[in-house]
């Protein structure tokens, strides 16, 4: 390969690294419309499943223009190996504790991705993209925020469950901060100003500030989740493509 | 004043055009009236989030998903609105939110029949937002005159998102009946589901309620049972057959003098068996609703516990 089709080829894989994440992220949200704990908060999870699943449409759309094929070929249409999200996003829900614990950690790490990563790439529709999604993430990370601060000030047990449910999360959290070596190409040919292992440390402090401020306890370090990147699954992820596709390949090449 | 000089500038009121707010005074049973078909819709927006919900995660595409997900979201949140509107009627009563899940869970409140029926394929998801949201457009078309001035305005915008639901199944079910051969069966089979249901929607035509005409007087009721049904089939059943799809009722045809839609009485047991509580899918659904509101208590009473402590 050329050293312009190999950065091409990077900067692919790359991209369905972040669409893949919003995807399955938008898709877990998803499943909590109509089971939230409070109708406002099923309309508002809703909103927030729209924004993740919006800026995956986004991304899949820049992949399909740079002849990577279809939108919904690019998000429903590869086998279970080739999906490139964290194996943290890809988990079953599992409570609302688990929900907010899940989507603060993944809120705070798109932040950071892409004001510190990806609005600075020389890419300019990648940079475009970036602050768009970083503008709306913002107000996910506020929601979320504020429910850290309602269950870890509402009582001891809901401050037990957030506790607990954080740290299960972040044992499987590490899978985000993956570099593929995508990551590392792009970053030596000065189109990225760094890879995604560098934003752990700022990742951990701002989480600890949060959980400090809400009455939580110290956060552990994100680790374990590995391997999501390279296409590695948990039984979790073949199920959520079955679902996903359960129509689709009920025909497959039908219009629906 | 006496109650019978307050009734009476109440009733003047109404019949004036004017609308009843939530702190006016109102008979009691004015409030309790209103408060009911209030409930009945608040909960059937809840409840009615429930079939199409379970096809956000299978949804067909990028598209649609987002399209099915908005939707639902319109229609939880519709819910929301209007139990806003019944918290504020129900304050005098001493009630709130609370008693009216509890209420609907444990069955004593209704919700609307058409809730009670499966959605198990695509292409009922299609028929759903189309005809049955075309039904609701019917019925919530015709409260729009309301005489509780709350309930009215919030249905202005219902009725608005309401009619966008229509374009979304309209598109649907055009897509499947321009689909292939399994497509085009999958959406008929659809139909023939959900026609008896459909004539169900608009209740019974010879309505039997004691306070039908009390409910009419008072702008609560404004239009029959029977005129509801026949302007939705004015509406849907040229364009359904238009398609090429065929309601499973041979007796169904316009009256070329009267203008008046024939049609076979679908079957009113059934629709009385229903509304007892005894649908295809009522309990399943209720108790979904049951364990989300029981397995979510402790955030509500987080929640709470910090509203004190602020």
């Amino acid at each position: 390969m050329t050293q312009r089709k190999l950065i091409d080829h990077a900067v692919n894989e790359v991209l369905l690294a972040i669409a893949d994440d919003e995807l399955v992220c938008g898709h877990r949200d998803s499943e909590w419309c109509a089971f939230a704990p409070m109708i406002e908060e099923d309309v508002a999870f809703a909103s927030i499943a729209q924004d993740e699943m919006g800026h995956a449409r986004l991304l899949y759309q820049l992949l399909e223009a740079r002849g990577q094929g279809s939108l919904d070929q690019l998000a429903f249409g590869r086998p279970v190996t080739g999906y490139k999200n964290a194996q943290l996003l890809e988990r079953k829900n599992a409570g609302w504790a688990q929900a907010i614990a899940r989507h603060l950690v993944y809120d705070l790490y798109d932040d950071l991705l892409t004001g510190r990563l990806l609005e600075a790439c020389q890419l300019v529709e990648v940079a475009d993209i970036a602050r768009l999604v970083r503008r709306e993430e913002r107000y996910h990370l506020e929601h979320q925020e504020t429910w850290i601060n309602h269950l870890g000030h509402g009582g001891d047990g809901a401050k037990a469950r957030l506790d607990t449910a954080l740290g299960q999360v972040l044992a499987e959290a590490g899978g985000l901060f993956e570099d593929l070596p995508a990551h590392r190409q792009l970053a030596e040919a000065g189109l990225l100003p760094g890879v995604p292992s560098d934003l752990q440390i700022e990742f951990s402090q701002r989480l600890s500030a949060l959980c400090l401020a809400a009455g939580l306890s110290e956060p552990a370090i994100p680790s374990g989740g590995l391997g999501g990147r390279l296409g590695q699954h948990t039984a979790d992820m073949s199920e959520c493509l079955a679902t996903m596709t359960e129509v689709l390949g009920r025909a497959p090449g039908a219009i629906w | 004043m006496t109650d019978q000089a307050r009734l009476e500038a109440f009733e003047a009121k109404i019949a004036g055009g004017e609308k009843i707010e939530s702190d006016d005074w109102m008979p009691e049973l004015y409030r309790k009236q209103a408060l009911r078909l209030i409930l009945t819709h608040a909960n059937s927006e809840l409840m009615g989030a429930l079939p199409e919900r379970e096809w956000i995660p299978r949804a067909p595409g990028m598209h649609r998903k987002l399209a099915v997900l908005a939707k639902v979201q319109d229609e939880i949140g519709h819910a929301q609105l209007i139990y806003r509107v019944a918290e504020d009627l129900a304050r005098p009563l001493g009630l709130t939110r609370d008693d009216f899940m509890q209420d609907l869970i444990s069955g004593k409140a209704k919700f609307h029949n058409v809730f009670s029926y499966p959605a198990p394929t695509w292409a009922d998801v299609g028929v759903i937002a189309w005809l049955v949201d075309g039904a609701a457009l019917v019925t919530q078309g015709a409260l729009l005159r309301t005489s509780y001035g709350p309930y009215g305005r919030i249905l202005r915008r219902i009725c608005a998102e309401e009619a966008i639901h229509l374009k979304h199944g309209e598109d649907i079910v055009l897509t499947l009946a321009a689909g292939t051969a399994d497509q085009r069966q999958m959406l008929q089979d659809a139909l023939s589901r959900w026609w008896e249901p459909l004539l169900h929607f608009f209740g019974p035509p010879d309505e039997v309620s004691p306070n039908t005409e009390q409910m009419v007087r008072w702008g609560i009721r404004l239009k029959s049972n029977e005129e509801m049904r026949q302007e939705f089939l004015q509406n849907y059943a040229p364009k359904i057959l238009e398609i090429g799809l065929l309601p499973p009722d041979p007796g169904l045809r316009k009256d070329p003098v009267s203008g008046v839609w024939q049609y076979t009485q679908p079957n009113w047991d059934v629709f009385w068996k229903v509304v007892r509580g005894d649908g295809p899918k009522t309990k399943e659904r209720l108790e979904l609703r049951r364990m989300a509101y029981e397995d979510q208590l402790w955030v509500r009473q987080a929640v709470r516990g910090t509203h004190h402590v602020a």
